[in-house]
């Protein structure tokens, strides 16, 4: 293990970043700083580890009916907004480095013993104005419709229980994903934009920007171990999510998506379940298949509850997230805030954004 | 069995490095990051790590580095032009606040800026650009250098031409005319009276064109109006309002060459010459027409 520690560092110091480009997170695990791997307990279990499949021990469980809403904070911005500029100077100045977001997206699935499924329906929208000397938007617009489906296995004898035992689990996933989108750098000043600004409708406006659209398979494979002792568990896993990158042609080559980069996870989660009280530590080194700082690969995340209630927080690359889920039965409603890098650097651009999900009828029960 | 598999698995895979096109990608995204705070050096410095001369959002982001440390922000220069009259243009441009030029320093910056762009394809022209980079990335290059060319003939002619507030000759030099007609009064004399430039000994001291530095200022300045001219022939400018005077601009310069050529058919293959290298190899008084017909006459 202490080899593992050392081969992290080193194969750290080489420093390049990217633009986070997963398929869908989960909300929980963004307001826990996306260290999320080894917890991996709710409805998005295939989007970080289908190995953690293996540990599904309800028959049957049932999320027909979620979604979530999230987008720029600018509730820490008011004051930016405040004296808005006539002039299209002052209103290039305010807009100047200022990440716009936009998403919304549901995950409806199942999960029976050890197979998961989920449906996918994403959108996002993110636009990035920068470059005073010649100001240069940068769009990523991207609509997924699918679905993905996996199974976790349990190797060897050992057999986890609810309270007791140990079992090392084997995952694979297979997705396949229809993306509508566009990912490009365009000069605001350029003829593309220009017939894009003189649009009145947003439709119209997407349509002048341009858009591309393929279809396309991904897979994922993972492994997990997992230790109960009576109230405890602990938890190490180590996902492969979109082997060897899921990529999106275009038929237009002066047009192209985001593809989904291949993403190397390793994490750990510590949790105890009391009576009137439960908490959940976790902590994931990401990207380890990439040549990144150190500091831009380290997430952490907490979780303190009782029956009903429970807060979040976390760390993700230095910056912080925080929020509160509440479970009433057939709803639960979860609702934060969480910064993120959309830089290649550490603490490069850094886009501030909030989150709000629902999910009603969700339900589990053992056969 | 666990930990060694991890171990053997995060081996393999973490051996990878970034590839060029991640590199050049990373390069672009930090550089566009420094240049919204206007950190000119580190923006270059970054570029320099990541070179690829054959994307054109590299060429794109290069070249307003370079803009950056020439002091240029495109979104002032559109505001400034709004109100443009242009009846006469060089004189009203040469008096833009883009336009001052007190040393050559932003003018050397804002050339590199152009030549980024103008020497991205083996020939340089809007339509080779579109043909190398898709109509779509050739389409902002053109308009990028268009308007850096705009700001670029406003400061050659704010600073060749001498002046302050905007009449060619008023300004801390001494020269009241760009060039020097010594050699060729024929020419000098074709001038109206009203022009500022009134002795034909009265040229720029750094455009001799006998000396290798003021023929190359003097190509520059050839070069600036051949290729925006040449960009304007297929640039898409839509109904925007913002760009309607760059539209003005363009068209007056069009319409001079236009002229020009009306009056001598012989001058219409000096309006081709788009590259430094083929200008340097015209004779002087090939370069010395084009100036005094662009500049000379059209500032007054």
């Amino acid at each position: 293990m202490k080899k593992l520690i050392i081969l992290l560092f080193i194969t750290s110091f080489n420093a390049w970043g990217f633009y986070e480009q997963p398929l869908m997170r989960s909300p929980k695990a963004l307001l826990m700083g996306d260290a999320f791997t080894a917890v991996n307990d709710d409805s998005y279990t295939l989007f970080y580890n289908p190995a953690s499949m293996a540990r599904h021990k309800k028959a049957f469980s049932f999320y027909p009916i979620q979604g979530y809403i999230s987008g720029t904070n600018i509730l820490k911005d008011m004051d930016r907004f405040k004296d808005f500029p006539d002039e299209p100077v002052g209103v290039a100045d305010l807009m100047m480095n200022y990440p716009v977001h936009a998403s919304y997206g549901t995950a409806p699935g199942f999960k029976i013993f050890n197979f998961g499924f989920n449906l996918i329906s994403n959108d996002s929208y993110d636009v990035l104005l920068r470059n005073k000397a010649h100001p240069m938007l940068d769009v990523d617009f991207k609509s997924d419709r699918g679905f993905i489906a996996g199974v976790g296995v349990p190797l060897g004898s050992n057999r986890v229980k609810a309270n007791s035992g140990s079992q090392t689990s084997l995952g694979v996933s297979a997705k396949y994903i229809g993306r509508k989108g566009i990912r490009d750098t365009v000069a605001l000043t350029g003829p593309t934009m220009i017939d894009a600004i003189d649009k009145d409708e947003l439709d119209k406006v997407l349509k002048a920007i341009g858009r591309t659209e393929d279809k396309t398979w991904g897979f994922d494979v993972g492994l997990e171990h997992i230790y109960r002792n009576r109230n405890s568990q602990f938890v190490i896993g180590l996902a492969y999510l979109d082997v060897g990158d899921t990529e999106f042609k275009s038929d237009n080559k002066e047009i192209r998506m985001s593809d989904i980069n291949g993403q190397l996870s390793f994490g750990m989660a510590f949790g105890q379940k009391f009576n009137l009280f439960h908490y959940v530590l976790s902590t994931d080194l990401k990207y380890l298949d990439r040549d990144l700082e150190f500091n831009q690969r380290i997430k952490a995340g907490i979780e303190v509850g009782v029956p009903g209630i429970s807060l979040l927080a976390g760390v993700n690359g230095g910056y912080y997230s925080y929020g509160a889920k509440l479970d009433l039965g057939l709803a639960s409603l979860m609702a934060g805030f969480y910064d993120l890098e959309i830089g290649h650097s550490y603490k490069q651009t850094k886009s501030r954004r909030m989150i709000v999900y629902l999910s009603l009828f969700d339900f589990s029960f053992d056969i | 069995m666990f930990t060694r598999f991890l171990f053997l698995s995060l081996l393999l895979i973490t051996s990878c490095g970034s590839s060029k096109e991640e590199k050049v990608e990373s390069a672009i995204d930090q550089a566009l990051t420094h240049l919204s705070s206007n950190k000119c050096d580190d923006a270059l410095k970054i570029l320099k790590d990541g070179k690829d001369f054959e994307n054109p959002v590299y060429l794109q982001v290069l070249s307003s580095a370079y803009a950056c440390k020439a002091g240029i922000e495109v979104v002032e220069v559109i505001t400034e032009l709004e109100d443009f009259n242009a009846t006469k243009v060089l004189n009203e441009l040469s008096t833009k606040k883009f336009a001052q030029t007190t040393n050559l320093d932003s003018y050397h910056y804002l050339n590199k800026s152009l030549e980024t762009i103008f020497n991205s394809t083996a020939q340089t022209s809007q339509a080779a650009r579109e043909e190398a980079f898709g109509t779509r990335k050739g389409q902002d290059l053109g308009m990028q250098a268009l308007l850096y060319s705009i700001v670029e003939v406003s400061k050659f002619v704010n600073y060749f031409g001498n002046t302050e507030t905007g009449q060619k000759g008023d300004g801390q030099g001494s020269n009241r005319c760009f060039l020097d007609y010594s050699n060729n009064l024929l020419l000098f004399n074709l001038l109206p009276a009203t022009n500022s430039c009134v002795s034909e000994t009265d040229g720029h001291a750094l455009l001799d064109l006998t000396k290798e530095e003021g023929k190359a200022y003097a190509c520059q300045g050839v070069l600036l109006i051949n290729n925006a001219l040449d960009i304007l022939e297929s640039i898409k400018f839509g109904n925007s309002e913002e760009l309607k005077s760059l539209k003005k601009i363009s068209e007056k310069i069009s319409n001079l060459r236009d002229f020009i050529i009306t009056v001598d058919p012989s001058l219409e293959s000096l309006f081709s010459i788009r590259d430094q290298e083929a200008c340097l190899d015209l004779e002087n008084e090939k370069i010395q027409t084009f100036i005094f017909s662009i500049y000379e006459v059209g500032f007054e």
